[in-house]
């Protein structure tokens, strides 16, 4: 199962222990979230478990597009700070483990995890001036990609347990909902004849294309891990995720907004079944699609060491590596076109069939996780953690829709109750971004569409996370 | 203790997440403003003011069914039907089409929809804008004075005659809430519709209070007397014949549509400035039979229309030299030379100059050339203003700009109005 924590499209609010003390969990891994953090830990559980969590979080994010074509206006909100969709986010998740006596002792376990997200909206734009007053999807820049795990986790012992090797595989569930607005070049700006040029004049160079994709895929992945107990104070874990590839496919719409002149368009220039005057009497022409694309998931490296400063208090460092130079965006690839324009406007079918790309020239990133859990009293667990993320987005294809604008500084803490078999969680996390500022616009594989957004980027996020746990 | 802190930082934490999680709203712009369609915002004359002494005996009577003087009127935002008398008046904007431009050319570019956010949001002064055409012939005849191209300057510019027999301003104020102080008219143009405007502006210059122009042909030699229009000529030869000669045959046969703005740029400006009557511009009375030769340039490109109607000569011949008995003429309506019949006529005239940073006609070189000249004879710093291209868009015409700089020219001449607050 491939992996990832936090920065990137990485979801940071699974289990709340492991992220009650900051994520450092890899060499802890003493719950039923080791399936995700290490799955050698489930050798060490000792009795059978069945947890549910419930992460509530919200992202705080604002974006100042700054988004020019050469010294003028777009129609993006310029200069003004935006914040993205209010909206608070559920993720449930959870697992059962259990120990049976096949192969040794073997300990198994199966959980449903979501292992990467990236859920907001942003309203950017509008079509400027004398463009078209149609309105525009709230939704314009628009990412919900889940990849949730059905993960199969098996542990046993070896060395009288002092090692311990696990491994998780995973069926994954890619679900993706995807919208934006590019700028597609008005066919008739190479015109040489006025006549026709001037359909192509300032601010109708650019015709405004918003497209919504919603579809879904399966995966499969797995997770290595490895746990050793170096001494009775030290333990030390290694993990390694492997990559996936999702292939995900869907229904795709797309909102052309044309020129609304009627100025123009009555004009005897322009005669009414012209393709000429479609062009120019403010069609917002709606176009239907199939899409595929693939959603290639980085592998990673981990490692954490954990520390028994005392009987009640431990500590724990882990570090990851993710490889997310293995995400090369989304190639939207559309097929079986409906209700597009009338076959002999050529220029027209040939504008509304394009594919698009969503470039992302991301790099490795690593992360710094810490923690500590202390043990009260007997029936009270307090945690805390702090840790450091690298962002692996650079300038050249930043895009609102995977915001992560910069390294991460997160800080946790939480509590845990034990009620007789019952074990009640607390944990809560804020995560601060560094801010981003994008002042070059890119087009990164040459296809005329801008694959960065221009502007400025703050970012926070805060998790609530509940869990309630059975022993039996 | 321990429990206490316990609790008091779980509760710490917990504030900070809920007062963290506030909904902050929504920032997106909104605004009861909504802009008019150019429909909503025009007045249209369909007949147009006729002016049959200006433009009654012009090469292009024949084309036209009535000597009219088309226009397009911007009602200002607040008041959508400005009556004359009823009301404080209006400061008036002149805006003259370029070559082959309709009197919707501003429209169809934005004007409704931009003077009406200025005008809401304070930033000019509540005005009255007339579109004028410029599609007279090959494209309009670069609203000069001349029989035969039309007499332009007057049927624009001039004032003192009646709703009927009137200039386009006597005719407008006639009817509508305008004020006719000279300090609240101006008068603007895009290309050939700047030169417009600085000729009216010169000619007429007790009419303007304000003059602006964007990329136009204001010198036609430009700096060093090679310059402007001149470079041109050769283009014009290598666009019909890429030998870089044309024939007598090839030149009769000319496509003369708006597909090819270069040479109609040319036979545009050659009604006026060379028509092949030269008394033409003289002739004040009884206006003379189209198709006389006494005055016929031999060895001149020399365009007949198949009705033997137009007749002109092009300031060029068949190899892209210069006719010099020709260009003399044209050089003639050169804006500083007109201006040296009218002394003192821009001093006390408020001006400015935008430019697009590639015209491909050559007239932002023009316009600096002009500006410069211009700025040294009134002692004024009149630095034209420059609208550069976009990878992928250049800036070849300032057609294509209109929009981005149409708002600068509104928020120019409104800085020079004076309008009562």
């Amino acid at each position: 199962m491939p992996a990832a924590f936090g920065s990137g499209f990485g979801y940071d609010g699974l289990g709340v222990k492991a992220r009650g003390m900051g994520g450092a969990f890899r060499a802890v891994a003493d719950d039923w979230s080791a399936a995700y953090y290490n799955p050698a830990g489930y050798n060490r559980i000792m009795d059978n478990i069945m947890t549910g969590n419930l992460d509530i979080f919200h992202n705080r994010f604002s974006t100042t597009p700054r988004v020019y074509r050469g010294d003028y206006p777009t129609g993006f909100y310029n200069d003004r700070e935006l914040y993205n969709e209010h909206e608070f986010l559920n993720v449930p998740q959870g697992g059962i483990v259990f120990r049976l006596p096949v192969w040794g002792e073997t300990v198994f376990g199966f959980s449903i995890m979501q292992t990467f997200d990236e859920n907001h909206s942003w309203e950017l734009y509008d079509n400027l001036l004398d463009y078209n007053r149609a309105a525009f999807s709230k939704k314009q820049f628009y990412n919900n990609l889940d990849v949730v795990a059905f993960q199969a986790t098996a542990a046993r012992g070896y060395m009288e347990d002092r090692l311990s090797i696990g491994i998780g595989l995973a069926l994954l569930r890619g679900d993706l909902d995807y919208n934006s607005v590019v700028f597609r070049t008005n066919p008739y700006v190479d015109e040489t004849d006025p006549v026709l040029r001037q359909i192509a004049d300032r601010p109708y160079d650019k015709i405004p294309e918003w497209y919504a994709t919603t579809g879904s895929g399966w995966g499969f992945g797995y997770t290595l891990g490895l746990l050793y107990e170096v001494s009775e104070k030290v333990d030390f874990g290694f993990v390694f995720k492997g990559p996936s590839t999702i292939d995900i496919s869907g229904d795709a719409k797309f909102l052309y907004y044309l020129r609304d002149n009627p100025s123009l368009a009555n004009s005897p220039l322009y005669f009414d079944t012209t393709e000429e005057h479609y062009f120019l009497e403010g069609v917002v022409e709606d176009v239907y699609a199939d899409f595929e694309t693939t959603l290639e998931v980085p592998p990673s490296v981990s490692g954490g060491i954990a520390y028994d400063v005392n009987e009640k208090l431990k500590l724990a460092l882990d570090a990851e590596m993710v490889f997310w130079s293995n995400f090369e965006g989304f190639e939207f690839s559309f097929s079986d076109y409906t209700d597009l324009p009338r076959a002999n406007f050529t220029r027209a079918n040939d504008l509304m069939q394009k594919d698009v790309t969503v470039s992302a020239d991301w790099d490795n990133a690593i992360s710094y996780m810490m923690g500590g859990n202390y043990q009260l009293n007997n029936f009270t667990e307090l945690r805390a953690g702090f840790g450091y993320d690298q962002s692996p987005i650079g300038e050249t294809t930043y895009m609102p829709q995977f915001f992560d604008p910069g390294d991460q500084y997160f800080f946790s803490g939480g509590v845990g109750f034990d009620v007789d078999f019952w074990h009640l969680e607390l944990a809560l996390s804020y995560r601060h971004y560094e801010n981003l500022n994008v002042w070059e616009s890119s087009d990164v594989d040459g296809d005329g569409l801008m694959d960065n957004m221009t502007g400025g980027y703050t970012a926070d996020k805060y998790h609530t996370i509940l869990g309630i746990s059975y022993r039996f | 203790m321990t429990k206490k802190i316990s609790v008091a930082l779980s509760v710490l934490l917990a504030v900070a997440v809920i007062s963290g999680c506030s909904d902050r709203g929504t920032n997106v712009p909104g605004s009861d403003f909504e802009p008019r369609k150019a429909n909503e915002a025009m007045i249209t004359n369909v007949g147009g003011h006729q002016a049959p002494y200006e433009l009654g005996l012009s090469m292009f009577i024949g084309v036209r069914t009535f000597p009219a003087i088309p226009y397009k009127m911007y009602t200002p935002y607040f008041d959508v039907a400005p009556t004359q008398g009823i009301g404080a008046k209006y400061p008036v904007l002149y805006l003259l089409a370029p070559l082959d431009g309709p009197d919707a050319f501003y429209f169809d570019r934005g004007l409704a929809a931009i003077a009406d956010s200025l005008i809401y949001y304070g930033e000019i002064d509540p005005m009255i804008i007339v579109c004028l055409a410029a599609d007279d012939g090959y494209g309009g005849t670069f609203y000069a004075n001349s029989w035969s191209g039309g007499k332009y300057s007057d049927a624009y510019g001039k004032r003192g005659g009646g709703l009927i027999d009137g200039s386009i301003i006597d005719y407008l104020e006639a009817i509508y809430n305008i004020d006719t102080n000279r300090v609240n008219r101006g008068i603007s143009g895009f290309g050939m519709g700047g030169y417009g405007a600085f000729r009216i502006g010169v000619e007429h210059f007790e009419n303007f209070g304000s003059i602006s122009a964007v990329s136009a042909p204001l010198d036609f030699d430009g700096p060093n007397g090679n310059g402007g229009f001149v470079p041109l000529f050769q283009q014009v030869i290598d666009q019909i014949d890429p030998s870089g000669v044309i024939s007598q045959e090839e030149y009769k046969n000319i496509d003369t549509t708006s597909e090819f703005p270069l040479r109609t740029l040319f036979f545009a400006a050659a009604c006026s400035f060379s028509p092949h009557i030269l008394d033409y511009e003289t002739v004040t009375g009884t206006p003379p039979v189209v198709g006389g030769d006494t005055t016929f340039l031999e060895d001149t490109l020399t365009y007949f229309n198949t009705e033997g109607t137009i007749e002109f000569h092009l300031p060029f011949d068949s190899t892209g030299d210069v006719r010099q008995q020709v260009w003399d003429y044209w050089l003639d309506n050169d804006i500083l030379r007109i201006m040296d019949n009218y002394p003192g006529a821009l001093t006390y005239t408020n001006m400015k100059f935008f430019n697009v940073s590639d015209h491909e006609f050559g007239f932002t070189e023009q316009t600096n050339s002009f500006a410069d000249s211009l700025g040294v004879l009134l002692n004024r710093r009149l630095t034209p203003m420059t609208f550069p291209g976009y990878e992928g868009y250049p800036a070849v015409s300032s057609s294509r700009y209109v929009y981005d700089i149409l708002p600068e020219i509104l928020k120019f001449h409104s800085e020079t109005f004076d309008v009562p607050q």
